[in-house]
């Protein structure tokens, strides 16, 4: 079910109201189960059994490891970890491995690449993980927060909600396990911040239905056959305009989910902080997809060792987060490519910044920033087209082509529908954001969002992280 | 709350202004879609708002698509989708109500599954009937597609004027002789060609052939149900992929199923060569002197319509040839 479509809408209706009813106060949490349920089952019920299996493992695994006897609490966390990556390995991997390492017409290469990818399954198996890594620290470091166990049936009641929380269910943010169940209280209608939830779904829903669903019309072409045929100026205004469309597509999708888990008295984490504006990579990846940065660094690199232990260390801790960071996207080796050419810059980065330190100017920031987003969006095209020849094909092409005369209608299209995003990164970084500053300028702002949203939405598209 | 207040105000405000400035927005800035999706909605809307009374309704793929309106009868509407099936259009006539007095549907691709989300789009309750009133909320009056393609028209004309007068020294964004493609046209093509020769040497699976009939069935039941006449056509392609497994699988289940209902099945002839882009869509000359045979078949039907531009006895399509 898709956050822009009218069955989400009159699901978020329902569930509100059947929520809010004073009488069904105390089957709030059930009542979110039930929504969640009929959302994720909408498409495919069938995965529903899936997903089901998998809150099952976690509310199981993790009540052993807060009951079990100290000596068998990491045994079961770790089974409970590596049941979750199992899950995902199988689900997400196995056409990759039956595609690289089977013939694909046998018995076995078939099947493998014949399992189908549930959607969001890469976001509930990693919550699934922090739950059980949550619960071990509570037991092992005695920390303040208190994860609802005791009494087995409200333990299994939070953690199905913890998981299966419909407004992140498929594509997070992820949320982690310590940040979530404290929220899970009785909540009250009055307690809603209209204001806030107004702000976060009207950007939200504009950045995807006006935004992203626009680009994505006037850059798919980036994937067609006939892009090595295409003006280079179009392959790279297209890519440029792929670079705002996966920002928009995939912030929205978090500003949408943060405005609705609201709507509930949820609060979610923030997903995007202006990754266009990062003067360094170690601070894009601070402002991108925060909440799977800080899953990795939290869950992944300290555990690692992070840079604690020797410079050597550091670098390879570095390579192996970003290369399977890079992996986590997507069930293909550009993936991995990917995150590995982001673990070369940051590793890279981190070797100069200890030698070279840069002078704060406008103009050098500048600079900086350019030079992160024009890496940023190269990388982008990795994501487009998995099959790494393209890629080097398109690179080809831009060069070839460059003196053809370009389509000067697509340029438009893309630099019209790419100039909200512009205008949202530099409101910020100027750090004067006028839009408080001037009275009623908000609203206004807001009204022409969604007067944009009403007139010039796209067609509506899923959204790109769902693949993943 | 003052804030969600202010900007529903404003929102209102905004789409009274634009409902009100919309008559005097350049013709050449509205009815232009941006995209080939944008264009299938245009036609779907334009349809089920304006032309609902047509007599003659053509449903098809990109194939049909590319039959040129001034060609077809002037009261002639072609529902053909790029990228898309014939099923959405004709989807969308049996649910809009319509009785067409005949209904042309492209056979070619019929397996491909309609577009579901745009039709449910397309009447959705309360937001259709609003569409309807409000013209725009249509996608052919979408405010930044008015305002980039004036724009680009405006650039254009103005480059065009400075080159005009030298300013650009004849260079600007003037192709080069100099200047070759990372690929030649023929190669990229070619390769295109290789995937749609790919695509059309696959049979369809008996579930997809089922799938195909059974919403045909039920489609085809209504509209001859409301009276109107149903005919099959199939869109001239490269010679060889006309015995393709996929379009002869197509042909065969259609033949079978629909023969004792005496629906006419129309296929290309050999009245002259045309020629395809890409082996499947014929290039713009081709694609009008369909338009015309088409145009004559309609007329050999007896469907009378407003002036056809052809004329005379039935006239088999011609076949294509490169």
């Amino acid at each position: 079910m898709l956050f822009n479509s009218y069955p989400f809408l009159g699901l978020v209706i329902l569930t509100m109201v059947a929520y809010y009813l004073p009488p069904l106060r105390d089957w709030q949490r059930h009542t979110l189960i039930v929504a969640s349920f009929v959302f994720y089952a909408a498409n495919q019920p069938w995965l529903l059994l899936l997903l089901v299996c998998s809150i099952a493992v976690n509310v199981v695994t993790s009540h052993f490891v807060y009951h079990g006897s100290p000596p068998r609490r990491t045994t079961y966390a770790a089974l409970g970890v590596g049941l979750n990556l199992a899950v995902l390995a199988f689900f997400k991997y196995s056409p990759l491995f039956g595609k690289s390492f089977f013939s694909g017409t046998g018995s076995v290469g078939e099947f493998l690449v014949s399992i189908p990818l549930p959607i969001g399954i890469s976001f509930f198996t990693f919550q699934g993980i922090t739950l059980l890594v949550d619960t071990l620290r509570v037991q092992e470091e005695r920390a303040e927060f208190a994860l609802p166990h005791g009494f087995f049936g409200r333990h299994a009641v939070n953690t199905t909600l913890f998981i299966a929380f419909f407004p992140q269910l498929v594509a997070g943010p992820i949320v982690k396990a310590h940040d979530f169940v404290p929220q899970i209280v009785p909540k009250f209608f009055r307690d809603i911040d209209w204001d806030a939830c107004f702000r976060a779904l009207v950007t939200g829903y504009f950045l995807k239905m006006v935004v992203a669903d626009n680009l994505k019309d006037h850059t798919f072409w980036i994937a067609r056959q006939s892009f090595k045929i295409a003006p280079g100026t179009d392959l790279l205004v297209m890519l440029f305009g792929y670079s705002i469309q996966i920002f928009a597509d995939f912030a929205g999708y978090s500003l949408i989910a943060i405005g609705c888990a609201s709507l509930f008295g949820y609060r979610l984490p923030q997903n995007f902080n202006f990754p266009y504006i990062s003067r360094s990579f170690s601070e894009f990846w601070r402002r991108w997809h925060i909440s799977l940065s800080s899953f990795l660094r939290e869950y992944l690199y300290f555990p690692l060792g992070g840079n604690r232990r020797g410079g050597v260390r550091t670098y390879v801790n570095l390579m192996v987060v970003m290369l399977l960071g890079g992996f986590w996207h997507g069930a293909a080796w550009s993936y991995m490519v990917w995150g590995g050419c982001h673990g070369v810059a940051l590793a890279v980065e981190r070797f100069c910044g200890r030698y070279v330190t840069l002078p704060d100017l406008p103009l050098v920031n500048a600079l900086r920033m350019l030079g992160v987003f024009v890496f940023v969006t190269a990388a982008w095209l990795l994501f487009k087209l998995p099959d790494f020849s393209q890629a080097v094909d398109f690179a080809r092409a831009v060069e070839a082509n460059m003196g053809l005369p370009p389509d000067l209608q697509r340029c438009f299209f893309i630099a019209a529908y790419s100039v909200p995003v512009i205008l949202w990164h530099l409101h910020h970084l100027w750090g004067k954001p006028v839009l408080a500053r001037v009275p009623g300028l908000a609203a206004v702002a807001y009204g022409f969002m969604l007067f944009l949203i009403v007139t010039n939405s796209g067609a509506p598209g899923a959204f790109v992280y769902f693949q993943f | 709350m003052r804030l969600i207040w202010t900007s529903l105000v404003t929102t209102a405000a905004l789409l009274v202004g634009y409902a009100i400035a919309l008559p005097w927005v350049p013709a050449a800035g509205r009815g232009a879609a941006e995209t080939g999706h944008a264009t299938n909605v245009t036609r779907l809307q334009r349809y089920i708002y304006e032309r609902l009374d047509a007599p003659v309704v053509i449903v098809g793929t990109s194939l049909a698509a590319r039959l040129p309106p001034e060609l077809l009868p002037a009261d002639a509407v072609n529902l053909s989708q790029s990228g898309g099936s014939a099923l959405t259009g004709l989807r969308v006539i049996v649910r809009s109500g319509a009785a067409p007095k005949l209904v042309l549907i492209e056979s070619n691709l019929l397996t491909h599954p309609f577009d579901r989300s745009s039709v449910d789009a397309l009447f959705t309750p309360v937001v259709s009937q609003v569409r309807g009133w409000a013209p725009i909320l249509r996608e052919d009056n979408r405010p930044i597609s008015a305002a980039v393609i004036l724009t680009a028209i405006s650039v254009e004309y103005g480059l065009g004027r400075l080159r005009y007068e030298g300013w650009l020294g004849g260079s600007g964004w003037s192709t080069s002789g100099e200047v070759r493609p990372a690929s030649s046209p023929e190669d990229v093509f070619g390769a295109i060609f290789a995937q749609i020769e790919e695509t059309y040497g696959q049979r369809p699976s008996d579930r997809e052939l089922r799938e195909m009939t059974g919403q045909l069935d039920e489609m085809v039941g209504t509209l001859l149900r409301r009276g109107c006449r149903v005919a099959f056509f199939e869109m001239p392609v490269h010679p060889s992929l006309i015995s393709s497994p996929l379009l002869r699988a197509n042909r065969e289940t259609i033949l079978a199923h629909f023969s004792d209902r005496g629906l006419p099945y129309l296929t290309p002839g050999s009245a002259g060569g045309l020629q395809t882009t890409d082996g499947a869509h014929l290039d713009s000359q081709a694609a009008a002197m369909v338009a015309r045979a088409l145009a004559r078949v309609v007329g050999a039907m007896g469907i009378v319509t407003q002036p056809f531009p052809g004329g005379g006895a039935g006239v088999p399509i011609p076949e294509t040839a490169g």
